[in-house]
């Protein structure tokens, strides 16, 4: 009687058991990261780089010293240099709010019909995974005076400011 | 001849295929076991963004047969959303005011029990018309410790569990701490109990029962050592770190405490707490505050009363939304 069949039969078994293990062991041993996860860290990190911006926009100057829109008319109109940086006011407002995350910050506005962009704040070179958020502030020479900024507005004239922020982690 | 029927393909195919057959189905009817869970932490991640940008961003709403607005806290019974944004117009759906947060919403939302909170943020999923409701923890916290609020720390929920995955997001917020009494150091009068130019004095109308907290700014340095020597109360003097704390804020924001030795510039604001207890009875008490090398002008009376200068103070925190299965 021909009975090798029945060794074929057991391999088989062996092999497909083998198999399935390996699959387990490898899914089971390593975290996937799925698009959707990745997607929740940006989101934490765009989230909380627009609520640096809006609680700083909101503050009354009894709970934040000055607001977002007192720190932008202090600036002097020159651009930082790294590593100083020449807002320093806005700077560590920003840096109470959000300790451990870095972020760069650019002035963006039209002057004399041209689209100007301006370093202030630098903190380094962004990382992949940089966020950049953006909050508009507007300007009027009453605020620029009494924060002695050199943004040289007439009376009459108001200025919109896109304050941008790129935020990254390390 | 050698018997070869052991090599005909059929037997492997055979094999094969009721293994493959065997996997897929594996594989499609138990999805946890070889993706590490993709479908189930992401709909706890929109729970949780979900949960917290209605507290942060909303202002709730509240309606029953004949009347609706925002002011949920007022009525919880009827309460439909549970924002925690402040809003001073409660009639209008309009009020665009996120990430300021209320008090009397955030202490109401404390008293509401589990099942209601689990309802009302939609903290729960529903698998096959059966209701499994999420763990969730809420808190507001700074400087790493939870935010107090009437006398109750900000927290809601269970303490998250280490074994289980969670998702969590935390929003920047404003929250109502309180009233802080505001002035601009020219507005205050100089002490005509002492005629001395650097000290002023401030009426307080009685009773308040909580802690009160003064703040002058714009202070004129006349000296080489400006700071702040002490406060007395109807000429009682006060103990600092007993009846009153003092502290120091800079052009940064930075907040230090205000030692009496400590020195003052002109852009600083000077900070004070007063315990309470102090200001018990119904009367007008008169608190004077002296300094050294900071000058005031005006003279007294007029006397400036502490109700003149209130404001709502809002202290920035954290707020933490933290859900699991």
């Amino acid at each position: 009687m021909n009975d090798r069949a029945q060794l074929h039969t057991l391999e088989g078994l062996l092999a497909a058991i083998l198999m399935t293990l390996t699959v387990l062991m490898i899914t089971q041993s390593t975290t996937i990261v799925s698009p959707q996860n990745e997607l929740a860290i940006d989101v934490q990190l765009e989230q909380m780089g627009a609520d640096t911006l809006t609680v700083l926009d909101r503050a009354s100057n009894t709970s934040i010293r000055y607001n977002l829109t007192q720190c932008v008319a202090s600036w002097d109109m020159t651009e930082a240099t790294y590593p100083a940086n020449n807002l320093i006011i806005l700077d560590s407002s920003i840096g109470n709010l959000i300790p451990g995350i870095l972020y760069n910050v650019d002035l963006a506005y039209v002057d004399n019909g041209d689209l100007e962009v301006s370093k202030v704040i630098i903190k380094g070179q962004p990382k992949e995974n940089a966020v950049v958020v953006r909050h508009f502030v507007t300007l009027t020479n009453q605020t620029v005076q009494s924060m002695n900024g050199s943004w040289g507005l007439a009376d009459d004239e108001i200025k919109v400011v896109e304050v941008r922020m790129t935020t990254w982690t390390v | 001849m050698a018997d070869d029927r052991g090599q005909i393909a059929v037997d492997f195919l055979l094999g094969i295929s009721l293994f493959l057959i065997a996997l897929i189905f594996t594989v499609q009817f138990i999805p946890g076991m070889f993706m590490a869970g993709s479908a189930r932490e992401s709909s706890l991640d929109y729970t949780a963004y979900r949960t917290a940008t209605i507290l942060v961003e909303d202002t709730g709403w509240w309606g029953n047969s004949t009347s609706s607005g925002t002011d949920w806290e007022e009525h919880p019974a009827n309460a439909m959303r549970v924002g925690l944004a402040v809003d001073d117009d409660t009639s209008s759906r309009l009020t665009n005011t996120p990430n300021v947060l209320s008090m009397n919403k955030t202490v109401q939302l404390m008293q509401m029990n589990d099942e209601d909170l689990i309802e009302i943020l939609g903290l729960y999923n529903n698998i096959d018309g059966t209701r499994f409701s999420y763990g969730y923890n809420i808190s507001i916290t700074k400087n790493n410790g939870p935010m107090v609020l009437d006398g109750r720390p900000v927290m809601l929920g269970e303490t998250a569990p280490s074994d289980r995955e969670t998702s969590k997001i935390t929003r920047i917020v404003l929250v109502e701490a309180g009233t802080v009494a505001n002035f601009d150091a020219d507005d205050l009068p100089i002490d005509p109990y002492t005629a001395s130019v650097e000290d002023t004095i401030l009426n307080i109308t009685g009773p308040l029962e909580n802690t009160i907290a003064i703040q002058i700014n714009g202070l004129n340095i006349t000296g080489i050592d400006p700071s702040f020597k002490k406060l007395t109360l109807d000429g009682v003097n006060l103990n600092e770190g007993i009846d009153y704390t003092s502290y120091k804020v800079d052009i940064n924001g930075t907040i230090s405490t205000l030692t009496s030795t400590g020195k003052i510039i002109d852009t600083d604001i000077i900070r004070f707490y007063l315990e309470p207890g102090l200001l018990n009875h119904s009367q007008t008490y008169q608190l004077e505050i002296n300094l050294k090398d900071i000058t005031f002008t005006k003279i007294a009376p007029p006397f400036v009363d502490y109700r003149d200068g209130i404001e709502v103070y809002y202290e920035p925190a954290y707020l933490t939304v933290e859900v699991w299965q």
